[in-house]
């Protein structure tokens, strides 16, 4: 490992901070780590590579590091170390950095003014032999209507399982699996904040983890997000499913049971009694004997009366009430189908947002 | 008289026991079903015969007439006509031998209940002697739907007067009555077909001949068409 001591770094810092290399004066003021990279990135155009890999190093141990400053503290470190001159070549160590770069980074080239051709093919082979995994942070997301999606394209130097697990802020557990794919090298999770017109999580700060396993070795590498939801409850109307049964009016009288046996009764009196009664005197006095079949016809004409009424009577059907359940059926089914896409429209009008802001690896 | 008379009474009588519903909560009271009838069918009748003649003792006959029946009614006005043919067994005084019956009736009131009148002719031949009955008839007739169950029972009673044409001999005349009480199913609503069973009765004396004589018909009968009625709707 080549280093340098404080005060050659004092003296690179100060020389690069009052040449103004590489880096606008507004930017100097507000990132301090990137004024010290490109003060790197000068060492290294001037061929000092040892000075480059030095300030590369120290930039990778400041606690505010950001994922782009790690991802150009990387790359400067690994040209440092395997420039095109032979003499300076160091193909272990920059493999050493490249690998921890391949691993935050899968898919990314280096600088074009930083790499030659023999670092690319270091590059290749680290990605080769090492499983990374990157994912981009959509950073703010609006959420238009309650299909909006919020997605995170994910990327793996080999095909991997991805999943997305959510934590409200302080809970722990093994949280909400909200989406998984793989195993693939590229792909996009998604998480849809609203599901069934209900937000899904409430608005709120939440962890999100995004979970790359390698299924071949099992490694995994976990990207962790902060998230702060806005997820306001969907403003919808409220939607009867049925008639209220006690708006409706019966339909079918009841049955009439003593009118079926007062019938029954009667239409088998009459048969029993119109072969004894309505028959010719002088028939009765030669004793000629009445309709011997009037009675078993007439009792069998008044249980099948009865009893057929009885079974199959099920009531009138009420033609004022039928028509008044139409009509308050079709004013439901109108009334509903305005609340309906009364809905539709505030599901398109929905809004919510969510804000993302990633951590490290 | 008394009787038929009785049994018109009764009939209307039952007819308003019977429309009478049970109480309910709807708001809208239920009503028999309004509107005209349409019906054609066959029939078929088992016929036993009882005849007294003076002084020739008493005969007894029996056999099967069939036919066809039309009926069209409306709430004022109604037509009913009906042939049938058949033939009867006996033991004497002409009720032997083959028939035909043919029949027309005009109907003045409503499906629930109406007036009628018509004429009736039956020609018989017994011993190669034609004869021929006209019989003028009228009477009334009620019906009333039983609930929402498809039955309807109709009831009908008549007075009959009839003059005997004979070829070759004297006219007489004669009275009587008859009664009807019959079961009609009505298919569900879609299917205009229907059956009935019922009950025929009839009685006919002829006084005023030289020989008075008495006779009396009766038996049951089945029939199946095509009905087209409001069923269940009440309006």
């Amino acid at each position: 490992m080549h280093t340098y001591s404080p005060f050659w770094l004092r003296l690179l810092l100060a020389l690069g901070a009052a040449l103004g290399i590489g880096t606008p004066v507004a930017a100097q003021v507000v990132d301090p780590i990137q004024d010290l990279l490109d003060g790197g990135r000068q060492a290294y155009n001037n061929l000092n590579f040892r000075a480059a890999d030095s300030i590369a190093m120290v930039a990778l141990e400041r606690p505010e590091l950001r994922r782009s400053h790690r991802l150009q503290a990387l790359q400067l470190a690994a040209a440092a170390r395997y420039p095109e001159s032979a003499g300076d070549q160091y193909a272990d160590s920059a493999m050493s950095a490249l690998r921890r770069y391949v691993r935050i980074a899968p898919t990314a080239p280096i600088a074009r003014d930083l790499t030659w051709r023999g670092l690319d093919s270091l590059l290749a082979e680290a990605r080769r032999t090492t499983f990374g995994a990157s994912v981009s942070v959509p950073g703010t997301t609006a959420i238009e209507g309650v299909n909006g999606r919020v997605s995170f394209p994910v990327a793996a130097t080999r095909p991997a399982h991805f999943a997305l697990r959510v934590w409200r802020q302080g809970d722990e557990g093994p949280g909400e699996l909200v989406d998984s794919i793989g195993p693939l090298e590229l792909g996009v999770l998604r998480m849809a904040p609203v599901v069934s017109d209900f937000p899904r999580f409430a608005s709120g700060n939440y962890r999100l983890q995004i979970m790359a396993t390698d299924p071949t070795t099992g490694e995994q590498l976990n990207h962790v997000l902060r998230g702060e939801f806005v997820t306001p409850p969907v403003p919808l109307v409220e939607v009867p499913e049925q008639v209220d049964p006690n708006a409706l009016l019966p339909e079918r009288s009841r049955p009439n049971r003593v009118g079926s046996l007062i019938s029954g009764g009667l239409v088998g009196g009459l048969v029993i009694a119109s072969a004894r009664l309505l028959r010719p005197v002088a028939l009765a006095d030669a004793s000629v004997k009445p309709e011997s079949r009037s009675v078993p016809i007439g009792v069998g004409l008044a249980v099948l009366t009865t009893a057929a009424s009885w079974y199959l009577d099920r009531g009138k059907l009420i033609a004022p009430n039928v028509d008044a359940n139409l009509r308050l059926l079709r004013e439901f089914t109108a009334r509903r189908s305005a609340l309906m896409t009364e809905n539709e429209r505030l599901r398109v009008a929905y809004r919510g947002e969510v804000r993302l802001a990633q951590e490290e690896w | 008289m008394i009787r038929p008379a009785l049994i018109l009474a009764l009939c209307a009588a039952s007819a308003v026991t019977a429309f009478a519903q049970e109480p309910q909560s709807a708001p809208a009271e239920p009503r028999q079903p309004r509107g005209g009838e349409v019906r054609f069918g066959y029939l078929m009748q088992s016929l036993r015969r009882n005849s007294a003649l003076e002084g020739s003792g008493t005969a007894t006959g029996s056999g099967t007439i069939a036919g066809f029946e039309f009926l069209a009614q409306t709430d004022g006005l109604g037509v009913m006509a009906r042939r049938s043919t058949g033939s009867t067994d006996g033991t004497g005084h002409g009720l032997e031998g083959d028939f035909i019956s043919q029949e027309v009736r005009l109907m003045i009131g409503g499906r629930i209940f109406s007036v009628e009148g018509g004429v009736l002719e039956r020609t018989g031949s017994h011993l190669n002697e034609e004869t021929k009955v006209v019989v003028w008839r009228g009477g009334a007739r009620s019906q009333w739907n039983l609930g929402g169950s498809g039955l309807v029972v109709k009831l009908g009673v008549g007075l009959l007067f009839s003059r005997l044409d004979t070829e070759g001999s004297a006219q007489f005349k004669g009275r009587g009555h008859d009664l009807d009480a019959m079961l009609l199913y009505q298919a569900p609503e879609g299917l205009p077909l229907y059956v009935l069973v019922g009950w025929h009765h009839e009685r006919f004396d002829d006084l005023e001949s030289t020989a008075p004589r008495w006779e009396e018909g009766s038996g049951p009968y089945l029939g199946i068409g095509v009905r087209l009625a409001p069923r269940l709707i009440l309006r």
